[in-house]
């Protein structure tokens, strides 16, 4: 029966309004004055009315009235309107108690000032919410109660405490009731309203009150049975962020926890109880769940705890009885509804010999009664409580079961101990002599551990009680029979183990002695197995391998070696027998996994010699980032610090490397930084595309000004004569790919300090001319620098790896097939068989670690030069010359000036590519450096798997290009731009934003340069210029803008020298328009031929050409295309 | 949620009157250790050999032993639902007495 407030059924559902049944007229407290509230009792409400009121009390206005009153701000309007809706009043009270309640658990838990602060605010605010409740309740404040009234025992006078929710333990039942110290009784509105606080299920019955000692009054009181709320017992009042209870509560949920937790272990056992019926011939009888193994200590100590409250209503019941009682009580509920859960065959109709009571009483374990003889019962009740008697005694002394370490033979000795007074250990044996009166509780359950571990039961026992165990046995009670002894009451003593499977590795011990010798140097090597901090050699690894259960200790736990890691080991060590003296770059291999390594911990290098040290050197040397050296004018990044560091490793140690930093890290300023730190005797040679050369320069200038730089590059570079002499006295010499191949007699009598190979992919296929050339240089150290260290695959690395560390690695085939044994073919795969190089042979970061992440701007801007072939070199001459000589022939300024705007144009698109500008039918590979660049973007965008956007204002071009890449890549790329219908560029969008994985869009600028929302790339690439930076702008803020989650790279193309040139100065606001072509005053149509050439010829010396040959600058002037025109 | 189990020393405790008399009795201080459950619910019954019931005791074990996993599973769920459960790290116990004797 539900009693606890006004309960309607609203919408199927039970609604519990917190209404106490009986709402009166609450007493004065603290100066407020009696406030007559309409309750329940005025007449049953409809669950309309309900309905009602829980909406009024959820109204922000009536909510902010309530808390107004609360903090005294009310007026009488305000007053009478909480006055006349006391339900809606009560039940938002309540609502921003728990409220309060709840934001207070929360900050309880935070430890800062600011957080204790919020506590007691919030605490000021529940006191005076808990006070109006109170009021309202008529539940009197403690603080402003007489404290001349007696309402306790003896002697409890003077003591106040506040009204909480008490519980009561009496005749297998729990009775509950409000009331605390010094306080007057709490009628059934107070005791509700108490229950509801606490979160108590409404399963109560009315009951007759409870009478509070020394006349205090009768506090009203509802009953239940302990299986009914043994979940809030259990949840609730064992948790002391539930207000409201009080200790007897408190003491239930902690007898009520010991009891689950005795189930939990299977510490129960069944007694056949009799039911006293008089009215019945035949006697009845229950199954009930007694608790065993009761640690009589922790019953003491909380039979003492135990509150008078709890057996207010047993007087002359002591706390250990009712301590006793409730425990049963809670054991006995819990098991037998599993019972009911148990199918069992059903009982005999009637129980006339042993085996049908036996019968029956299977059939009634959960609790239900059965008949039989008496005589019957009897017996076998005696016969049980035998059984069970060591595990039901009242005093529970657990044998402990000690296992030592094994001693030099192995063997492992196990010994039975009984617990005398302070725990004092007695060999059994020994105490079974001294027992006395409990001689046949400790022989039964020494009975019962030889039961569960039959090695205590093998003859020839040292005594009894004590057993020499084998390795398997010992291993066994440690891990599968140690927590079942301990289940089952015994005190179960092993040494400290480790579940933990070690991992095993090889340890190559270097014996070289002197660690100055090099990577070919020979030294003497031997071979270990390691599992974990274990190392074992040959015969140590057969010895376990006989062994059922190979267990040895690590890190002062034991452990069990699984058998086929030993076969393992062991088969590896064999394989390694002969090999008893390697070089330095040997064992590097070794160390570094390519070599391959049969063992999954791999292979670690320990003792001394040149691979040794190195790594050692290698594990701290970009623990902490260098400092940024002296004479450089930027601030490096930690992760550029690292780099850096081992930029310095490597310089110490002779070896070359790949700083595989992923695109807009920064690998140019890091690397200058390493240049500038190392800047001395010999000059660094840096080889890069010619789309970056003009890019290291200006850099250099930003970052290193100290730094002598020579661009050894385009026409008017030295000649190999004169590059010894250009090349004496520079810090650093620039120069591209093809003019390094071109001058390498030259370049190959020059002993340089570092040789850096930027864009380090241009040498991944090692057959190629350009990498075998390049192998010609002479340099201490040999440095390589790409984002995508593995574009196609690990063979691209090991390119890489060769050229730097020339034999260092290994052959390609094994190299790769080590490292392809790490990955899975996928990029995270290509990701992991880097990590394994990390730190040595390479330095990769990604942009996708956190760390580096959270160093980055959210916008990088790069600016990529860009070469031109030949083909547009052509045509940009011819468009130019055409210009100019009919600058000589055309009249009319205004005409001049049309013709001079659409020769820009038509400049602007043959350094895009020459197809812009006049059609044709032939690929448009190799013919545009613009597009080249564009290509080496796309590839290093995808191998990031990730997604870009580019920008041209040639639409015509743009779905050219778009053609072109997606057969590239083999990636479909769209074309978003004027000619498409709406729905045509909203599908496209939306495709794109849906895109995984690796994608691409071309947008023309005019169409799709605003509006469009394209956070799904992080990378846009403005393919042209144009005049107006806002609109650059613009297009790149597609993707950088709100949504966007990752760093944005905004890539812009120019052509050095060119026109392309001249509006990236406008853009950059370094000149007008105007000032483009137009000297001060003058107009388009008044140009004269020179200076038509002077404001959009090319300017020879800054053009960037990838092909074998310069510029050739007569062949311009005399237009080597003649045939100009759309 | 998770919830706090300290003992007695709760912070509304402090702002309140003490009160700390035999009958209101004062809250238990005495920490719920988590509750750990049995890999083997029944091998304390085991330990006590066959049931006496004659004629039935295997039976009788069987019955046990479907009993005694039921009610641990139910007092797993029960421990569960008031966050009281947890076994450890799965770590075996791994004291050793300083001494024997």
């Amino acid at each position: 029966m539900d009693t606890a407030g006004t309960t309607a059924i609203v919408d199927g559902q039970v609604v519990d309004d917190g209404t106490p049944a009986n709402a009166g007229t609450a007493m004065a407290v603290d100066g407020l004055e009696p406030t007559t509230v309409a309750g329940p009792s005025s007449g049953p409400r409809s669950a309309d009315d309900v309905r009602a009121e829980s909406a009024l009390a959820r109204d922000p206005g009536f909510l902010s009235l309530v808390e107004s009153h609360a903090w005294g701000e009310a007026d009488d309007a305000d007053t009478e309107v909480l006055e006349a809706q006391p339900g809606a009043w009560r039940r938002a009270l309540l609502d921003l108690l728990h409220h309060t309640d709840d934001a207070l658990v929360g900050l309880r838990r935070g430890r800062s000032a600011d957080t204790a602060q919020a506590i007691d605010d919030l605490e000021g605010e529940q006191s005076r919410l808990e006070r109006v409740l109170n009021h309202l309740l008529g539940i009197a404040e403690p603080e402003v109660v007489a404290p001349a009234q007696p309402s306790g025992p003896a002697g409890d006078d003077a003591v106040i405490g506040p009204v909480a929710l008490q519980l009561t333990w009496t005749d297998r039942k729990l009775v509950a009731w409000a009331g605390g110290p010094g306080q007057s009784a709490v009628d059934r509105r107070g005791l509700d309203a108490l229950l509801g606080s606490t979160a108590a299920p409404a399963v109560w019955d009315n009951r007759g009150p409870v009478q509070l000692p020394d006349g205090a009054g009768r506090s009203a009181a509802v009953e239940t049975q302990v299986g009914a709320v043994l979940g809030w017992l259990l949840a609730d009042c064992t948790d002391t962020d539930v207000g409201g209870l009080s200790a007897s509560a408190r003491w239930l949920g902690h007898l009520a926890a010991w009891g689950v937790e005795l189930v939990a272990r299977g510490a129960m056992v069944p007694h056949v109880r009799r039911i006293h019926r008089k009215s019945r011939q035949k006697p009845s009888y229950v199954i009930t769940w007694t608790p065993a193994l009761v640690d009589s200590e922790r019953l003491k100590r909380l039979a003492d705890a135990m509150p008078g409250t709890v057996s207010i209503l047993s007087p002359g019941v002591d706390a250990p009885t009712v301590t006793r009682a409730v425990l049963a009580e809670v054991v006995d509920v819990v098991c037998r509804d599993a019972a009911k859960r148990v199918e069992v065959p059903a009982a005999p109709p009637e129980a006339r010999n042993p085996g049908e009571l036996a019968e029956s009483l299977l059939a009634h374990l959960d609790g239900s009664t059965f008949e039989a003889p008496a005589g019957l019962v009897g017996d076998m009740t005696n016969a049980l409580d035998r059984w069970s008697a060591p595990v039901t005694g009242k005093t529970y002394h657990p044998l402990a079961v000690q296992l030592d370490p094994p001693d030099s033979g192995n063997a492992w000795h196990l010994a039975v101990f009984a617990q005398g007074p302070n725990h004092r250990l007695t060999p059994v044996e020994v105490a079974l002599v001294n027992a006395g009166n409990s001689r046949r509780e400790m022989e039964a359950n020494l009975v019962r551990l030889e039961r569960l571990f039959e090695p205590l039961k093998r003859p020839g026992s040292l005594r009894r009680g004590e057993v020499v165990l084998s390795q398997p046995e010992a291993w066994e009670l440690m891990t599968e029979v140690g927590p079942v002894l301990r289940d089952a009451g015994f005190d179960v003593r092993v040494p400290a183990l480790s579940r933990h499977t070690p991992t095993p590795s090889l340890r190559l011990w270097a014996e070289g002695g002197v660690s100055a010798v090099g990577a070919n140097q020979l030294a003497d090597v031997r071979w270990t197995a390691v599992f974990d901090d274990v190392e074992l050699t040959a015969a140590d690894i057969r010895r376990l391998a006989a062994e059922a259960r190979p267990l040895v200790r690590v890190g002062g736990r034991w452990v069990a070696l699984d058998h086929a890691d030993l076969a393992a080991a062991a088969a590896a060590l064999a394989e390694r027998a002969d090999r008893t003296r390697m070089s330095g770059a040997e064992m590097l291999r070794q160390a570094l996994g390519l070599d391959g390594s049969p063992l999954a911990g791999g292979i670690s290098i320990s003792g001394s010699g040149w691979a040794a040290d190195l790594l050692a050197r290698a594990s701290t040397a970009t623990l902490e980032p260098a400092a940024d050296p002296e004479g450089f004018t930027g601030q490096l990044r930690s992760y550029q610090g690292e780099a850096l560091a081992w930029l310095q490793f490597l310089e110490a140690t002779g070896l070359g490397g790949c700083l595989a930093l992923d695109m807009g890290l920064g690998k140019t300023p890091t690397m200058l930084a390493h240049l500038v730190a190392t800047a001395g005797e010999l000059p660094a040679l840096v080889v890069a595309p010619p789309a970056v050369v003009g890019n290291w320069a200006s850099e250099a200038r930003k970052f290193t000004p100290g730094l002598k730089v020579v661009v050894h590059h385009g026409a008017s570079r030295a000649s190999a004569e004169s590059l010894a002499a250009e090349v004496d006295g520079a810090d650093v010499v620039i120069t591209t790919y093809s003019t390094a191949v071109r001058d390498i007699d030259a370049l190959e009598k020059i002993t340089f300090g570092n040789v850096v190979l930027d864009e380090a992919q241009a040498i991944k296929n090692p057959a190629n001319d350009t990498s075998q050339q390049l192998r010609r240089l002479d340099s201490r150290t040999r440095l390589a620098l790409t984002g995508t260290p593995i574009e196609n695959g690990l063979g691209d690395l090991w390119a890489i790896l060769d050229f730097t560390n020339p034999g260092l690695v290994g052959p390609r085939p094994a190299f790769v097939a080590s490292l392809a044994s790490s990955g899975d073919g996928t990029r995270d795969g290509a990701e992991r068989a880097l990590r394994a190089l990390n730190g040595i042979l390479v330095f990769r970061r990604t942009k996708s670690e956190p760390a580096i992440a959270a160093e980055l701007p959210d916008r990088i801007d790069e600016l990529d030069h860009c070469s031109m072939t030949p083909e547009q070199i052509g045509l940009y001459q011819a468009v130019l010359d055409a210009l100019v000589t009919g600058a000589t022939t055309e009249p009319g300024a205004d005409q001049r000036k049309g013709q001079v705007l659409a020769a820009i144009t038509a400049l602007k698109q043959i350094c895009n590519h020459p197809v812009a500008y006049r059609a044709d039918d032939g690929p448009l590979d190799g013919r545009s450096g613009k597009l080249a660049r564009l290509e080496e973007i796309v590839t290093a965008v995808y191998a990031a798997e990730e997604r870009l956007l580019i920008f041209t204002h040639f639409a015509e071009w743009g779905v050219k290009l778009a053609a072109h890449l997606g057969q590239r890549f083999g990636i479909p790329i769209g074309c978003y731009h004027g000619g498409l219908s709406r729905g045509a560029r909203d599908q496209l969008v939306a495709d794109f934003q849906e895109l995984e994985g690796p994608g691409a869009l071309v947008l023309s600028l005019k169409a799709g340069g605003t509006g469009l929302n394209l956070t799904n790339a992080n990378h846009v690439v403005l393919y042209d210029r144009w005049w107006n930076p806002a609109v650059e702008d613009q297009a790149r803020d597609r993707a950088w803008r709100i949504g966007q989650t990752k760093t944005v790279i905004a890539h812009r193309l120019v052509c050095p020298g060119t026109v392309d040139e001249r509006v990236e100065e406008v853009v950059a606001g370094k000149r007008h328009i105007a000032d483009l072509v137009l000297p001060k005053s003058s107009s388009l149509g008044d140009l004269d031929p020179n200076q038509l050439k002077v404001a959009l010829g090319l300017r020879t010396d800054e053009v960037l050409t990838e092909g074998p040959e310069p510029i050739d600058a007569p062949a311009l002037a005399g237009g080597a295309f003649a045939e100009v025109g759309p | 949620m998770s919830r706090s189990r300290r003992g007695a020393r709760g912070k509304k405790q402090a702002t309140r009157p003490e009160v700390s008399t035999a009958f209101w009795g004062t809250e238990i201080d005495e920490e719920l250790a988590p509750i750990r459950v049995s890999e083997d619910p029944s091998a304390m019954v085991r330990s006590l050999g066959a049931p006496p019931l004659k004629g039935h005791e295997v039976a009788a074990e069987y019955t046990f032993r479907l009993v005694y996993d039921k009610a641990v599973a139910l007092a797993t769920t029960l421990a569960a639902a008031a966050e009281l459960d947890g076994n450890g790290n799965g770590e075996a116990p791994t004291e050793m007495p300083a001494s024997n004797g």
